[in-house]
Order: C-alpha cells, then structure tokens, then sequence
C-alpha cells in the first residue's frame, strides 16, 4: 500500500534539487566566464589599435633610420589604458624574402608586438607589416 | 462516534499549516530564481553592450584611419567645444573647401561623419564623451570615450599618416 502511494520521496527531491543548484551554478558561472571575456578583450582591442598606431608612426620614420633596419629590436614602449599602465610595446624589424621579387632580402618584416597584464592573466598581441628596404 | 472522528482524520487533502509552509517554501525559491534571472539578465545586457560599444570604437578608428589616409593635411576644431572636437580632411593641398568631416553632434551626442556638416546620420549608436585630435602637417591623432548604453566608458585611440 505505501509503495503505490503518489508523490516524491525526500530521496527523489533532494537528487533533483541538487541537479538544479548544479545546472543553475553553471550557468551562473558560464556568465561570469563570458563578462571576463568581454573584458579581456576590452584591452585586447585596445592593444590592438595601439599596435596600429604605432606601425602608423613608424611610416614617418626615414628609411635609413637605424631603428628601421633589419635586426632592430626597440626597447619597450610604455601601453597605457584608461590612464594606466599596463604593459609595454615594442617593435623589431626582421628580413623578408618574397620569392616574387629580386634578391634574398627584398622586403622587411616590422613585427609590433603588445604585451600586457591584467588580474593574473598575461596577454599579448602582434601586428606584421611589410616595408619596402 | 469514533466511526465519525476516524473518517475526518482520513479525510484527502492539506491543512492551513501544510500549505502556508509550502507557499513560503515556493515563494523563497521563486524569489531566488527571480533574483538569479534578473541578475544575469543584467549582467548578460552589461556584457553584450560593452562589446557593441567596443565594435563601434575600433569602427570609428577604423574609419577616421582610412579617411586620413587618403588625405593630405587635416584642420582640427573645438566646436562644439575643446571635449568634442571637429576634423576637416583635405584631399589635396590647394583645397580650400575640406573634403569630408568627422564630428560630434551635440543634439544627439552622437559621431557623424561625411561630406557635408550636418549632411549624413550618426557613424555608431553609442554616445561620446570624448572625441579629439591632434593634428599635425603629417598625422592626425584621435582620442575617444565611448560610453555604451549601461554607463561602461570604452576608450579608444589612433593614430594616421596622411598619404596623399
């Protein structure tokens, strides 16, 4: 007769409670991972404009300029966000061969690379532009 | 009765106790996934509307970048004031009339940009705080603070070489 009796159990209710805090805190979590995302590349955007600017700079530049020639590493630039500091970007300058075109080093590679910290998370973002020699 | 008295303790149903516990039991969890759904719902709204603001800010750069590009010098002004500013790009160097503008519409707090002042609708939907430049005889540097439709100030900064 109790076996047949209708309605959970305090067995049956408690798994299924504990299935529902497990669902509920992962989706509580997946959203927390995807606001950290969203503010991880908040600055990787920003580094990545950084990045352009500085290779737009680096077209004022003469082309003799010894920081433009071939084996350059600059030393670290300052990156700085919403009034902070955080990381540094420097360029270095390597050669290029383009099969297409006379000469084994006929073009210069210009790497401009962004690295940065944020939290406990380092991070880092590199740009490449070629340069006639 | 005894008869009668045994049939009322039998009798189906909840009493006034059983039910009043239910409710607040039920009304305390439904509380608490109204509370988590709102929570989330706000945090999801914050998030995606940081990221439309930050698509919008590299949009802007990108767009000021490929203007000046193709210009030849760049005339910067206050207006409406030294926080917003206005840049005139000019195709070629005895051009007197600029070639296209980029500026911020106090009406709407909005960016525009095009040939004309006041000729074409806003570049993004985000509101600026900030947009500025620095314009020399061979670049032009902007900077600029976007802020998305929940408050979060996005800034954003570039830099372009006159080619032209």
């Amino acid at each position: 007769m109790r076996l047949n009796e209708r309605g959970f159990s305090l067995a049956e209710a408690l798994t299924g409670a504990t299935i529902s805090v497990i669902a509920v805190m992962g989706l509580a979590y997946s959203f927390g991972v995807g606001r950290g995302l969203v503010n991880r590349y908040e600055v990787a955007r920003a580094a990545l404009g950084e990045a352009q600017s500085q290779l737009e700079a680096l077209q004022l530049v003469p082309r003799g300029d010894p920081t433009m020639a071939v084996g350059y590493v600059s030393p670290p630039i300052p990156f700085r966000y919403q009034g902070a500091s955080l990381g540094t970007s420097s360029w270095r300058v390597v050669a290029y061969d383009d099969p297409s075109l006379p000469g084994t080093v006929n073009l210069k590679r210009v790497v401009m690379t962004v690295l940065w910290t944020r939290g406990a998370q380092a991070d880092s973002v590199s740009l490449e532009r070629l340069w006639l020699p | 009765m005894a008869a009668l008295k045994l049939s009322r303790r039998e009798e189906a149903g909840l009493t006034l106790t059983e039910v009043a516990v239910v409710m607040i039991i039920g009304t305390m969890i439904m509380a608490g996934l109204v509370g988590f759904y709102l929570a989330s719902q706000g945090l999801w709204l914050d998030a995606s509307t940081q990221a439309i603001t930050q698509r919008e800010a590299s949009l802007v750069a990108s767009a000021i970048r490929d203007s000046v590009r193709v210009a030849n010098h760049a005339v910067a002004s206050s207006v409406p004031d030294a926080l917003h500013q206005q840049l005139a790009l000019y195709r070629n160097v005895g051009d007197l009339e600029p070639s296209y503008y980029f500026w911020w519409d106090p009406s709407d707090s909005l960016i525009h940009a095009g040939t004309t002042i006041g000729g074409s609708g806003p570049m993004v939907t985000s509101h600026a705080d900030r947009f500025q430049f620095t314009s020399g005889s061979q670049a032009v540097r902007m900077d600029l603070r976007l802020r998305s439709a929940t408050g979060t100030m996005v800034d954003m900064g570039t830099l372009a070489v006159f080619m032209n």
